[in-house]
């Protein structure tokens, strides 16, 4: 039997393939409003801060902090079920898009993450996009 | 797919993970303890005890150790997603319930006294990327609701807050305005919600609420049924000469995507 693998998403979903395009460069794209200077994220049609500013694609770098985590004890999925435990996280990118992402390497996820802990990103290969996880900085 | 399950599906966020994102960011951010969420548990399984039909709920569903509970054994009891232990998460059982809505003329020839539909508001919310994870859309449907019924949050005597965990109570008596932003955790403090400190405040989920009298997954309903019982006087933790009472149900999830409704009941 194979192993249950990490759920991958789509590459073709209408809103965020241009986003999932970007990382199989490695590439965090997201989106800020002209005109108001919302940052945008995951990527839309329109600006949720005006509501009818035009969308401008921009590139994060990867440095990033946890806004806030969890370490999971328990899962029923197929694939985390063996992870545990493991670290979610809201992760701030320095630019301002916020993501939901796993903390990794890290010796002990229970002891090892923080809320505010600077983060640098690191691409998970697959092999139509990249997962972006985080690692501390 | 909808849009932003692409974009958090691959992360393994359990349901009980996006509540403690919520949690651990209102500790970080205002000094919360778990000892101050464990006072919700604690209240709710009171209230539990006291009601036959909550009892029997956990019986059913194999409880082990039905009683009441103090903070040490909330704080004590198996992590399940940091910050939250098992004894601040729901249970998971069946329910259903119905309400009846007439008319003004109708109601008031009916066999039971009519309980009064004062004031709603509802509102959604959703991740902004540099948005605050503490604040639920109660922030916005409570003072509507509230501003309809002509009633402030310090009138209540009955609070029907949807308990999915401790902190989406906690969240939600902040952002309906019983305390400022970030205070939840000290003003819970000392038994507070208990039914019988109707001095202190509202008493928060008589029924025994979704932590330990029944959650089949959306129990808004129960919230009305809870909140009508009290100001008939049928409850079994009755609060005494109880006229208004607050109902809020979060659907979706607290630290993502959710809708608020808040109703605010009142009797003649």
């Amino acid at each position: 039997m194979n192993e249950p693998k990490r759920p991958l998403p789509r590459a073709d979903e209408f809103d965020t393939q241009a986003f999932w395009a970007g990382t199989k460069e490695k590439e965090f794209r997201y989106q800020q409003c002209t005109q108001c200077e919302t940052v945008v994220f995951y990527a839309r049609r329109h600006c949720t801060g005006c509501l009818d500013g035009e969308l401008e694609w921009k590139v994060a770098l990867g440095r990033a902090t946890v806004y806030t985590y969890s370490v999971v004890r328990q899962s029923y999925h197929p694939f985390f079920r063996n992870q545990v435990p493991y670290a979610v996280a809201w992760v701030d990118l320095e630019e301002g898009p916020r993501i939901l992402s796993n903390i990794v390497g890290v010796a002990d996820p229970l002891t090892d993450v923080s809320i505010g802990m600077p983060l640098q990103i690191e691409w998970e290969e697959h092999d139509d996009l990249c997962i972006p996880l985080f690692k501390p900085a | 797919m909808h849009p932003a399950e692409n974009m958090d599906a691959y992360a393994g966020m359990t349901l009980i993970a996006n509540y403690a994102m919520v949690a651990h960011r209102h500790m970080h951010q205002y000094g919360t303890t778990s000892e101050q969420l464990a006072e919700i548990s604690v209240a709710t399984r009171m209230h539990a005890m006291r009601n036959p039909e909550a009892v029997r709920a956990m019986e059913d569903l194999e409880f082990l150790d039905i009683r009441e509970t103090t903070i040490s054994d909330v704080v004590n009891s198996r992590m399940i997603a940091d910050p939250l232990h098992l004894l601040e998460c729901c249970m998971i059982s069946d329910g259903g319930g119905a309400v009846v809505i007439a008319s003004p003329e109708v109601a008031r020839d009916c066999r039971k006294a009519p309980v009064w539909i004062l004031g709603s508001g509802e509102a959604t919310k959703y991740p902004m990327s540099g948005g605050d994870i503490t604040t639920s859309a109660a922030a916005q449907s409570g003072p509507q609701a509230f501003l309809e019924a002509g009633v402030t949050p310090g009138e209540m005597d009955i609070a029907m807050i949807y308990d999915s965990f401790s902190i989406t109570v906690l969240a939600l008596l902040e952002d309906l305005g019983f305390c400022p932003k970030g205070e939840g955790g000290r003003w819970v403090e000392g038994g507070r919600l208990r039914f019988d400190r109707p001095n202190d405040g509202p008493a928060l989920n008589t029924d025994g609420g979704g932590l330990s009298s029944n959650h089949p997954g959306m129990r808004g309903i129960f919230l009305l049924l809870e909140a009508t019982r009290q100001l008939r006087g049928e409850s079994t933790s009755q609060v005494a000469d109880a006229k208004l009472a607050v109902a809020h149900g979060n659907g979706g999830m607290l630290g993502s995507r959710h809708a608020a409704g808040t109703i605010i009941l009142g009797r003649d």
